[in-house]
């Protein structure tokens, strides 16, 4: 795979794709109270390090399944952001032409053959397309991403059973952050999820709020999925800062949060700024650029028009 | 596309012809479209198993295109759907209807969701395939049919052939079908025979057959109750129309309807749970629009509503059969 070492291009990148999850997301919090929004909406902010770094290895024909937590892995994926946002706003431009909502995302052509809400089932669709990917003899990556809270279901164990017996070239791609909805991971999940999965397969751990953590070890996995056949897992624990669903930050005992200390971005910007790799300038200059983004797929999005009662009852 | 060859509008062989049991026109389609169609493969509990799905699946031309799973039909549901949006055509064996109920979760909530929530941007070419089986003690964990509790999710077509023409026919049409299909196969239907083309045929999903012409009342059946409504027609000269829709959905309503408006009666067999099910379903349909048509109340025939018992006397007082019929059919003709 990619070569980890930071460079000024890489670390661009990287912090390209950090800061435009969290500045979305950030502009969802501001614009949601003012129900323009109909749709339940689960935040990535403070877990951007996962899907920036896994789909950082991703091309275009790779697929990831993924669950209700969509935003960050679209993004990253390579998803257009006014194509979100107009999803979001229930618009016709939106990528599932607004019938999916935020929880319900489509886009073929960057990998992302549609998303669940549900919990674990999406887990087994990954496995699917690595089977067919097997079955063709194809050069293309299949990612199964959920969170600890997945670990909990049967599909999950299914899934990776299956996989390891059937030799399926999957990844399993943990999101940890030790949350399932309000409930903290030892109240779920009674044995470490890492340590039961490796008797299934190879287990890699990363720092899920170090993008280079996560990209490193997301790299080994692929190298070994695609020189073995076989499946792996990468398991992730991250921080998430909201609450599972909806706009306010998480206020779980539970769940401390040091925005200082848990931000993949701020973590990955002064490695940049110590390396000279980029400026204060530097940096508010993206995060200009990001926000004008943003605002070029809200209007987009304003401008677009709703479905009509009449689409109701088609492609049923 | 490999499968626009079979658009032919294929009626059924007249008298004699090449003769298959139901089992085997099966294994013929199963056969020709994974000749065909390079993408086409099996996968479920048992689908490799020593007796090729009681003989539906024996003696393939691409074993290696079969994939045996362990008990785990839920992610078998969920990787079948994973591969077809990632461009193949799986075909998920289930031995027993009963065993698919251990995947709803994906079949219900992904599998027949999957085209509205992405507006069809992604295809979803499944067909899930399962057994009904009956007697010999089976009981109620496997002697279900359930095809009206599929049919009732949109986003899932149901078909539910009787004869071994219309099974090679249907099943071709599911594997081709660019949509989840949800094919269920009797097993007391396994060895009946009957004439069937060699070559590859498709018959559109949601047009029926009129089994049997009649002026005095319509039946509708499906699957194995066709068999048996046939049986009872013919041993007692009924003056009956049968009408076999093939598929619960989508469901030929034209077809039923203009028998309707002739007859003026309406019976539906239905071997099936009774509430809210395939039957009622047929009977709202009429009752919706062609109520000025019917000079009786409609009818049905179903299971009882229980479940399977296991002892041949419970069973022999479970299962309505062609004398059920009849006698049910005669009542009607007598009244008016």
């Amino acid at each position: 795979m990619n070569g980890n070492t930071l460079t000024p291009e890489l670390g661009r990148r990287l912090l390209r794709k950090l800061r435009e999850i969290r500045q979305f997301e950030e502009r969802i919090m501001s614009i949601y109270p003012t129900d323009v929004m109909v749709t339940p909406v689960h935040l990535h902010i403070g877990q951007e390090a996962v899907p920036a770094g896994v789909c950082d290895h991703l091309r275009p024909h790779d697929v990831i399944f993924f669950g209700h937590r969509t935003h960050g892995w679209a993004l990253a994926k390579g998803m257009a952001m006014k194509s979100l946002m107009a999803e979001l706003y229930g618009r016709t431009t939106g990528c599932s032409h607004g019938f999916g909502g935020s929880m319900h995302l489509v886009d073929p052509a960057n990998g992302i053959l549609g998303s669940s809400a549900l919990v674990g089932g999406s887990i087994a669709l990954g496995v699917g397309a690595a089977l067919a990917a097997k079955l063709e003899r194809r050069d293309q990556f299949a990612v199964s991403c959920f969170g600890d809270g997945a670990a909990d279901s049967g599909v999950f164990w299914e899934s990776m059973n299956f996989a390891a017996l059937k030799s399926v070239p999957v990844l399993f791609l943990c999101e940890d952050n030790a949350l399932s909805n309000v409930m903290r991971k030892q109240d779920h999940l009674f044995a470490d999820m890492g340590a039961v999965a490796a008797n299934f397969m190879k287990v890699w751990r990363a720092d899920g709020t170090d993008v280079l953590s996560v990209r490193a070890a997301a790299g080994e996995a692929f190298d070994h999925i695609r020189a073995s056949g076989k499946p792996a897992l990468l398991s992730c624990p991250t921080k998430r800062w909201m609450k599972h669903q909806g706009v306010e930050a998480d206020d779980l005992p539970f769940n401390p949060v040091d925005r200082t200390k848990d931000c993949p971005i701020r973590e990955l910007e002064q490695e940049m700024l110590a390396e000279r790799m980029i400026t204060q300038a530097g940096i508010e200059q993206m995060a200009g650029e990001i926000e004008s983004q943003i605002n070029a797929a809200i209007t987009f999005a304003q401008q677009s028009p709703f479905p009509t009662p009449a689409m109701l009852v088609t492609e049923v | 596309m490999p499968w626009s060859r079979f658009d032919q509008n294929q009626t059924a062989p007249e008298g004699s012809g090449r003769v298959l049991a139901f089992k085997d026109a099966i294994r013929e389609a199963i056969d020709q479209a994974m000749i065909t169609d390079s993408r086409v493969f099996a996968i479920g509990l048992d689908a490799d198993d020593k007796f090729g799905v009681f003989g539906s699946m024996s003696n393939l031309t691409h074993p290696e295109r079969v994939i045996g799973t362990p008990i785990s039909e839920n992610a078998v549901a969920g990787i079948s759907l994973g591969a077809a949006l990632n461009g193949m055509r799986p075909i998920c064996v289930h031995l027993r209807v009963d065993f698919m109920v251990l995947a709803m979760d994906q079949i219900v909530n992904y599998i027949a969701k999957w085209r509205y929530m992405t507006r069809g941007q992604v295809k979803v070419p499944i067909v899930l395939r399962a057994i009904i089986g009956r007697g010999w003690g089976c009981g109620a964990q496997h002697s279900q049919s359930l095809g009206g509790l599929f049919a009732h999710i949109p986003g899932l077509k149901v078909v539910m052939p009787s004869d071994p023409y219309d099974a090679k026919g249907l099943f071709l049409a599911a594997v081709k079908d660019d949509w989840p299909v949800i094919f269920i196969e009797h097993r007391r239907l396994y060895k009946n025979t009957g004439a069937v083309p060699e070559e590859p045929y498709i018959l559109p999903l949601g047009k029926g057959r009129i089994v049997h012409s009649g002026n005095g009342l319509t039946v509708v059946a499906t699957s194995l109750a066709v068999v048996d409504a046939l049986n009872a027609i013919t041993a007692h000269s009924l003056d009956v129309e049968l009408i076999d829709p093939r598929c619960l959905k989508p469901l030929d309503e034209e077809l039923i309807l203009a028998s309707v408006r002739k007859t003026g009666r309406l019976l539906v067999v239905d071997y099936d749970f009774p509430a809210c099910g395939f039957a009622a379903e047929v009977c709202a349909m009429v009752a919706e629009k062609a109520a000025n048509h019917l000079k009786r109340p409609v009818r049905r025939i179903t299971f009882p509503e229980c479940s399977m018992p296991a002892s041949g006397v419970l069973e022999q007082a479970y299962y309505p059969g062609p004398d059920t019929i009849a006698a049910c059919i005669k009542s009607i003709l007598n009244e008016s």
